[in-house]
């Protein structure tokens, strides 16, 4: 009897893939694909603050760090959430007033961002994509004015500036962003991935992020 | 000599294409073809309906190869017609050489090394 299934049971799976219906189009998605992903990213954020200081030092640079979940619409077209926060940077700018020294302004942001990216490429183990998105860039920042001394005339007694800080200021800006880079899977679930993201305001860019970090499929 | 020109690029076209039409002709000539490589060969495989992918040969039926796509997760085994296919190549001499690897390896290095340094930088500037 013992013979009998277990000769039943191999006959079955031999037939198993003969038993494939044939087909004129191939179906290179898993029946339970992945519907999620969620990583995180360590990157570089170069900020555009042209409207305040010096052309030659009118971005600053950040170290970030973020995490991000999306949901996969079809096997192609994902929508999804990012929340990314920046170290504290600044800029210089020097007042025109002889009675003042350089201007540090300070900043620190943290960005959330919704969007939609097209992954090409199906069922693979590397993915290039690109996307679009709204960026809401929560900024806080302050003036920082350090302590100054200055002699009105060689006899006079030096003047001291006092140094200053302004309280921290909140400003929130939306922008449309667009984004591209890939993915690489290092197993089944798990990927590296890189990408290269710019926001825009209507007069010019206004930051531009490199990020790299690893997440999961699930 | 702009038409004479002309005139030679289009009878060059239409010297070639009864020849594409002959080869795409059925999928006898797929047939044959998979009857003469082993069962495992990792084939490169281009359907009339445009999609192209890579698959292991499993098998063949009398209408239909049977694949396995190769993908990240497994999918089921596929039957496709015969006449569903366009193009089919071996993938045997295809793999990746060392130089590639090499080559691949360093410029992840020092893409990697590069990103740390000005991730480093930005965050200690000034």
């Amino acid at each position: 009897m013992r013979t009998v299934l277990a000769a039943v049971a191999a006959t079955c799976l031999v037939a198993s893939p003969v038993c494939a219906q044939t087909t004129t189009d191939v179906t290179l998605q898993p029946e339970n694909r992945a519907r999620w992903d969620a990583a995180f990213h360590l990157g570089w954020l170069g900020v555009n603050k042209a409207e305040i200081a010096p052309e030659w030092n009118n971005w600053y640079d950040a170290a970030s760090a973020g995490g991000s979940a999306a949901y996969y619409l079809t096997p192609h077209v994902k929508v999804g959430i990012d929340i990314t926060r920046g170290t504290q940077n600044h800029v210089y700018s020097y007042p025109t007033s002889y009675i003042a020294g350089p201007r540090q302004d300070e900043f620190r942001t943290t960005t959330f961002t919704g969007t939609v990216a097209y992954q090409l490429l199906d069922n693979a183990w590397f993915h290039p994509f690109v996307g679009v998105g709204i960026d809401v860039v929560r900024e806080s920042a302050r003036v920082n004015l350090p302590e100054y001394v200055f002699r009105p005339s060689p006899t006079a007694p030096p003047v001291i500036v006092p140094a200053q800080i302004s309280d921290w200021q909140l400003s929130v800006n939306a922008r449309p962003m667009l984004t591209a880079g890939f993915k690489g899977y290092v197993s089944e679930r798990a990927f590296l991935r890189s990408e290269l993201r710019a926001a825009f305001s209507s007069k010019r860019t206004e930051s531009v992020e490199w990020r790299s970090g690893f997440g999961f499929d699930f | 000599m702009t038409v004479t020109r002309s005139i030679a690029l289009f009878l060059s076209l239409m010297l070639t294409l009864p020849n594409t039409a002959a080869a795409q002709a059925g999928g006898d000539v797929w047939r044959d073809f998979v009857a003469k490589v082993d069962v495992g060969t990792e084939l490169d495989v281009h359907l009339q309906n445009g999609q192209h992918f890579r698959a292991t040969l499993l098998g063949t039926r009398d209408d239909a190869v049977l694949l396995q796509p190769r993908t990240r997760v497994t999918v089921p085994v596929q039957a496709v017609a015969f006449d569903a296919i366009a193009r089919m190549a071996s993938r045997r001499d295809r793999g990746m050489g060392a130089g590639k690897a090499a080559l691949i390896g360093i410029a992840s290095g020092a893409a990697t090394f590069l990103a740390i340094v000005a991730i480093v930088f930005a965050a200690i500037d000034d």
